[in-house]
């Protein structure tokens, strides 16, 4: 079944959105992810650029400044509360598991 | 020693893993990639040096484009921080190679690869391919239409059974290629979706593209020569690769210079399509005047016609310096078909007949059925075969056209493997038939 779109957020989506929250550089965020995720999540150039199109048509996030070939980006309140509710989805699935495992070992 | 030159590997637009493989190859014995597009693929002599390429596919860029677009270049950029740099595009292909040993990838979803080939294949290939097919089937249609009206001209021509060969082939051809990649499409997007990661597609077009020489060699060589004698095949078939080989020439450098002269992807292609449809019409024009004049030089263009087997003065007396006839012939591995036309001043000494010959049992009635029903074909129009005496012209079968009720004097005689529909100028009398028949048998 094909994923549909921004229904959930893959690892890559979640962290650029995160970097979003302060405004930067599209290049800021190549940096940024892997030094966030101690280099467990790395993005590569051209499906970042990707995404950031498809967040910008999706209203997330907007850009800022157009410098020559470099781009900057913020979210937008959209991008923001979209984040949020992957946030609290995450937590609760974190939660869960947490309750499962626990329970199993008390046992 | 040369430090330029040219290849011609001939991959699949989508066969991403496998031309990277190959450059990748090329890199380490020294040959490094300048530019894909035009004639094969430029390589630059160099010290042999290990490099990895990545190729990608940006679904907005356009072949028409004058240059990059300002998001191409923002993509180039971000590409660059990371350690590509681009070595050429073509098209929605674009092709970056980097030194370093651990960069990070272009694409990291797969996913949204796969998005971006298709959204490249359905802008520069779908219209093409879906183009021939439609073409294809149209001309086979029209291919049928005509056998179902007039089977004698198309059976007995090459030519004409030719495309019955060669429209198939094609639309064949196309219809591989969009399910081959459709196919793909299905499965890579499943795998993407499954296991985050998809096969690249395998194999090359160099099959497909040796099938269609050969083909389009032996169609030439046994159309032109079953129409025309050796030198003027040879002169058709040469002036055929010259017309093509000059008409892509002239489209891709209107195309080249408009790009040069930074002309919008729009009027390039407008231009471009004009271009190809124009100078196509001249050179055709110029290919059919060509044959035309080397037609008018030579005697006898069309290959050994033989000798009539009945002339007028065979019958009656004819002043034959004032009698002018022409023969035609045609040929083909079911039918041959043979034309004699004779004519003067006088109308009562025309004499013309069309020898069908079937040379397969199956064939003989619906080139029979298409010349008694020829009279009828544009509605009804009052004339009509019936039964005669087949004996008088030692026939098998024989009939005569009415007219109403004024017998004319238009016959179709059936012997063994041959049909002839014979029409006198005057009323033939028994002792001609009998010639007839004698000539015919």
């Amino acid at each position: 079944m094909p994923r549909e779109k921004f229904k959930t957020l893959t690892e890559q989506m979640f962290y650029i959105l995160l970097c979003l929250k302060t405004e930067c550089y599209g290049m800021d965020i190549l940096d940024k992810v892997p030094l966030m995720t101690e280099g467990r999540v790395h993005i590569g150039s051209g499906t970042l650029y990707n995404l950031l199109e498809q967040f910008l048509g999706e209203g997330f996030i907007r850009e800022t400044k157009v410098e020559g070939r470099r781009r900057s980006y913020i979210i937008t309140k959209a991008g923001a509360d979209f984040l949020e509710k992957e946030y609290l989805r995450i937590s609760s699935q974190a939660r869960d598991y947490e309750n499962m495992m626990r329970k199993d070992r008390e046992e | 020693m040369k430090n330029k030159k040219r290849f011609f590997p001939l991959f699949k637009f989508y066969a991403k893993e496998q031309i990277e493989k190959y450059l990748e190859d090329k890199a380490l014995s020294g040959w490094f990639l300048e530019k894909t597009e035009g004639f094969g693929w430029k390589f630059r002599k160099g010290e042999p040096k290990k490099l990895t390429y990545s190729v990608n596919y940006f679904a907005k860029a356009s072949a028409y484009d004058p240059a990059p677009s300002a998001d191409q270049e923002a993509y180039y950029e971000l590409c660059s921080y990371s350690g590509w740099y681009l070595v050429t595009s073509n098209a929605q292909m674009q092709i970056f190679c980097t030194e370093l040993e651990n960069a990070t990838p272009i694409e990291t979803d797969p996913v949204l690869e796969i998005q971006s080939i298709h959204k490249s294949v359905k802008k520069s290939f779908y219209p093409v391919w879906i183009l021939w097919i439609i073409l294809g089937f149209f001309q086979l249609g029209m291919a049928l239409l005509k056998l179902f009206i007039s089977p004698i001209t198309v059976l007995s021509n090459n030519v004409e059974l030719g495309t019955f060969v060669f429209y198939p082939f094609l639309t064949a051809f196309y219809i591989k290629e969009l399910v081959t990649y459709l196919i793909w499409h299905k499965k890579a997007s499943r795998e993407a979706e499954t296991y985050g990661s998809y096969s690249s597609i395998r194999g090359t077009n160099t099959a497909s593209v040796i099938v269609v020489l050969i083909f389009a060699f032996f169609y030439f060589t046994v159309m032109l020569s079953s129409m025309y004698n050796t030198s003027l095949a040879i002169t058709v078939m040469i002036s055929t690769f010259l017309e093509i080989a000059l008409l892509l020439a002239i489209t891709l450098g209107i195309h080249k210079l408009l790009k040069k002269l930074k002309a919008s992807a729009k009027l390039n292609l407008i231009l471009t399509i004009c271009t190809a449809v124009i100078s196509s019409i001249i050179l055709t024009a110029l290919t059919l005047i060509l044959v035309a004049l080397l037609t008018l030089s030579t005697d006898s263009i069309h290959k050994n016609t033989p000798e009539p087997p009945l002339s007028a003065q065979d019958l009656i007396t004819v002043d034959s310096e004032k009698q002018e006839s022409e023969a035609f012939f045609d040929e083909s591995f079911f039918v041959s078909q043979y034309d004699y036309n004779e004519t003067s001043a006088s109308s009562s000494s025309h004499l013309s007949y069309m020898i069908v010959t079937a040379k397969a049992e199956a064939l003989y009635d619906v080139c029979l059925k298409e010349l008694l029903d020829d009279i009828n074909l544009f509605g009804y129009s009052g004339e009509r075969y019936e039964n005669t005496d087949a004996g008088a012209f030692f026939a098998d079968e024989a009939y005569v056209l009415y007219d109403g009720d004024t017998q004319k004097n238009k016959y179709i005689l059936c012997y063994d493997n041959k049909i002839v529909e014979i029409s006198f100028g005057w009323q033939v009398t028994e002792e001609q038939m009998s010639a007839v028949g004698e000539a015919f048998n």
